[in-house]
């Protein structure tokens, strides 16, 4: 992902941690390029939300 | 003017800043001050307006750096003169500005013969790491969000540092990458590059660790630090209001203007907590 392109993921991921209240590792963040990428973020921020 | 020309007989961060002054009237507050405001709660979107948040913040950098009336004071990077005039003004402070664009100059010199403030508030066009009669036992220093803009700033520091007073103070509030391995990471990426070359001219964001570092290499003493990172977020997010409210007037400067300055605009607010951080510091020239 580069220029623009990396500013949207960026916005979609702050989006994701303010959904779902949760705080992402810098790794997650910054290696997302694919929409698979952002379903595999989603589903960890589901993840991290449920009680333990 | 072209925000991406590229106009090498110009200091080079005269690309952005020395563009028509209309520009910047459209979208910053009536004081054109262009960093940080400072609101009382800058998650709320119902909060103060920009032109509040701005006399606020410049209410707290007299306040840290203690402007008495007949401080003398050194703004450097004065902008379009809204700090210089509000110290000057409200605080009755004697007040140099130094910035490096032209048209900055006669803008701030004619709003100060307009307030009859021509006695304490003056400006100098040049750059700070160059300027050589700059005023010396000063009471304070201030650098809102230009130290960006000085590649050595450790020689930056130790300059202004010697211009003040011994218990003089120095505010400086820049944006910082969010620690040293994200600075590796990015530093070269189109996103940091777009901001910095097409935007800036010079532009060397570094983290909070090197500023503090930096600080107490000069012998200064860190009084203060303070994160504004969500109070910019929330400032450039009124200029963005403000960039849409005038398109038509931006684009009648120059067509496309108000998709350029909203596009960058925009990439700044998104990398706030990921990738750059916004930090003030309070030194104080003292052991």
């Amino acid at each position: 992902v580069e220029g623009a392109d990396s500013i949207k993921v960026l916005r979609l991921i702050a989006r994701i941690e303010r959904e779902y209240d949760v705080e992402l590792d810098d790794a997650d963040v910054f290696e997302v390029s694919t929409i698979t990428d952002v379903a595999g973020v989603v589903r960890k921020a589901v993840a991290a939300q449920e009680p333990a | 003017v072209t925000l991406a020309a590229q106009q090498t007989d110009q200091h080079p961060t005269n690309q952005h800043y020395d563009l028509d002054p209309r520009v910047f009237g459209v979208f910053l507050d009536p004081s054109r001050k262009y960093s940080s405001g400072w609101y009382t709660d800058p998650a709320d979107p119902d909060g103060e307006s920009l032109e509040a948040a701005q006399q606020r913040k410049m209410d707290l950098v007299a306040d840290l750096v203690r402007a008495r009336p007949g401080a003398r004071i050194l703004d450097i990077g004065s902008g379009w003169g809204a700090l210089v005039l509000h110290l000057a003004g409200e605080r009755g402070c004697d007040v140099t500005g130094i910035s490096p664009a032209p048209k900055q100059a006669e803008f701030v010199t004619a709003r100060a013969a307009e307030r009859r403030l021509a006695a304490r508030a003056r400006v100098v066009t040049g750059s700070f790491e160059e300027a050589a009669d700059l005023p010396r036992g000063l009471d304070a220093v201030t650098a809102l969000g230009s130290v960006v803009h000085m590649p050595d700033l450790p020689a930056v520091f130790a300059k202004a540092r010697g211009l003040l007073r011994r218990e003089g103070r120095m505010y400086v509030s820049e944006s910082c990458f969010r620690n040293a391995a994200i600075r590796a990471r990015f530093d070269a990426v189109p996103g940091t590059r777009f901001v910095r070359s097409t935007v800036f001219g010079n532009g060397e964001l570094r983290p909070l660790s090197e500023l503090v570092s930096a600080a107490e290499d000069a012998g200064f003493s860190i009084e203060t630090t303070l994160d504004l990172t969500a109070h910019y977020r929330r400032t450039i997010a009124q200029w963005i209001e403000g960039v849409r409210r005038g398109a038509a007037e931006l684009d009648a400067v120059e067509e496309g203007m108000a998709a350029r300055l909203e596009h960058y605009l925009e990439v700044a607010n998104a990398g706030w907590g990921y990738t750059t951080k916004h930090y003030a510091l309070v030194l104080r020239n003292a052991r």
